[in-house]
């Protein structure tokens, strides 16, 4: 198989905002928050990984670096063999992004004239869209919420959105930042099952999702990965490293319990 | 065609969030008379005699006032919209959806003010025609191929502050107060309520290194009487000196705001 993300020795950090008295005194020294201390990281095409890690760890970080919304201070982000940092147009046109964000659509405007505007931007012709978002309706069950003024979606409908929204360009890698955050049970079951089922397993593509759920990762990723302070800690198949991960976030597995596992 | 597609995409959302607002929407068209009728009335105070420093223009302040408000409507889209652009979808948290679509980020800024300079035009001619139906301004003679040569050479000046004061924007997140300043000066020093001509000496001087001076100037005399484009070629070439110094510029600045964002992670801040 391919390798489709190859991350190495990534070094991120982030100047501290500074008081008015720190400036006064240090005009020119700024403290940095380090994030990400040398990543390492390679994705081959075809599998789901599931990016783990306590708040804070740089899961947002990363995946930031990946959709090219950041620079690295240090190391190399590739995407499908695109430098994200030097070409990041052309990185976006094969990428689909659903960042943290629920706010990132017009709100004035219905989910469907979002849909569309947003297609234009991914090189969509007009009669493409009209498919396509046609399409993602289906796949995701947005067909009642479509003609609906974003305003007016609750937070589960605006992420199913954001979905639609990062596949409109039907992309080869998908980077999810906690997809499911604010559905429904049924409606996060069916998004988990569209990922790992028809976009990966069917498809093909290839999907990076930060998560704190053990449970989705057990059952529908291939490869896990745990940043911990700014570094890779555990990688592999999620058979092979599931219990490390459980026994560093000081949980045991049980095979009774039903409840999903939240690594906060 | 894809870059056409895009920018009618970009129209097309505007124009939908625009008409959303409809009270502010018929508020604009009511301003826009009440505007003009308060510089009409201004003018009869001052009266109808023909004033010296205006002999240039035609004489008279309304038609020269009525010109200078309508197309200094374009120096205030074109400093506020870039930047307005650049915040509201900061706020909105659009600016990273849109950076991680394969539209680059030049095409998003410049297309994304497309609809206020077309909603602009609009009111532009709405004042023009509210001066000329209700208020009895004559156009009759004017050059009007002139005059839209001028527009597009204004627009393409006034552009590129804009430009600068949305990469400001973008690196430092506030209201950028350079814009604010440029746009101040512009109408304390440009010429669009009085003849630069009334200013002192040396105040003239820096007029002339603003783009609205020339081009109102250049406006005026076009509109006001028919002048031809070689009677307003100096106004001409300080428009085009300002955009071969304030183009790279601006390219440059925006350039290093979007390094500087994406080096601090601040896309999404606001």
């Amino acid at each position: 198989m391919d390798t489709v993300i190859h991350i190495d020795g990534v070094y991120k950090s982030f100047a501290q905002p500074r008081s008015l008295s720190e400036i006064m005194l240090h005009p020119f020294s700024r403290r940095r928050i380090h994030v990400l201390r040398g990543v390492n990281l390679r994705i081959q095409q075809g599998v789901l990984l599931g990016l783990l890690g306590y708040n804070g760890a740089g899961k947002t970080t990363l995946l930031r670096l990946l959709s090219a919304t950041v620079s690295p201070d240090k190391g190399v982000v590739k995407v499908l063999g695109e430098d994200a940092t030097k070409r990041p147009e052309l990185v976006h046109k094969n990428l689909g992004v659903v960042l943290d964000d629920e706010r990132s659509f017009y709100w004035r405007l219905t989910a469907r004239q979002n849909l569309r505007f947003f297609a234009s931007m991914y090189n969509l012709t007009n009669r493409e869209a009209k498919k396509r978002i046609e399409v993602l309706a289906d796949l995701l069950d947005l067909g009642s919420e479509l003609d609906k003024s974003f305003r007016n979606l609750s937070t589960g409908w605006r992420h199913r959105l954001a979905l639609a929204r990062a596949m409109l360009h039907d992309p080869k890698v998908l980077i999810l930042d906690e997809p499911t955050r604010g559905m429904d049970p049924k409606a996060a079951m069916r998004v988990r099952s569209l990922v790992a089922s028809r976009l990966v397993a069917e498809q093909g593509k290839t999907v990076v999702m930060a998560t704190h759920d053990l449970e989705t990762i057990e059952h529908w990723c291939h490869r896990l990965a745990l940043l911990d302070n700014g570094r890779i800690s555990i990688e592999g198949p999620v058979e092979e490293c599931i219990d490390e991960v459980r026994s560093m976030f000081g949980l045991h597995h049980d095979p009774l319990a039903e409840d999903s596992v939240d690594g906060e | 065609m894809l870059i056409l597609r895009k920018c009618w995409a970009f129209v097309v959302k505007d124009f939908r969030t625009d008409v959303s607002y409809r009270l502010a929407f018929a508020g604009q068209i009511l301003f826009t008379f009440f505007m003009v009728a308060s510089f009409y009335f201004f003018a009869r105070m001052i009266g109808q005699s023909t004033i010296p420093s205006l002999a240039p223009y035609g004489g008279e302040y309304f038609p020269f006032v009525l010109v200078g408000v309508a197309f200094s409507s374009y120096l205030d889209v074109s400093i506020r919209s870039f930047a307005d652009t650049i915040r509201s979808a900061q706020v909105l948290g659009t600016l990273e959806a849109l950076i991680t679509t394969p539209t680059s980020p030049w095409q998003i800024v410049l297309l994304s003010t497309v609809y206020s300079f077309v909603s602009t035009s609009l009111r532009v001619v709405l004042t023009l025609a509210i001066g000329v139906f209700v208020f009895d301004v004559n156009f009759t003679n004017s050059n009007w191929p002139g005059a839209l040569l001028v527009l597009a050479l204004s627009i393409v000046c006034f552009s590129f502050l804009g430009i600068m004061s949305a990469s400001a924007v973008l690196a430092f997140k506030r209201a950028d107060p350079s814009g604010w300043m440029v746009q101040g000066l512009s109408y304390l020093l440009g010429g669009v309520y009085y003849p630069i001509s009334v200013l002192p000496g040396w105040i003239q001087i820096v007029a002339q290194a603003l783009p609205i001076t020339h081009s109102l100037e250049a406006m005026r005399k076009t509109l006001l009487m028919g002048a031809s484009l070689d009677q307003v070629l100096p106004s001409l070439l300080g428009l085009l000196v300002f955009a071969l110094v304030a183009g790279p510029t601006s390219i440059v600045l925006f350039w290093l705001a979007l390094k500087r964002v994406r080096r601090e992670g601040s896309l999404g801040h606001f």
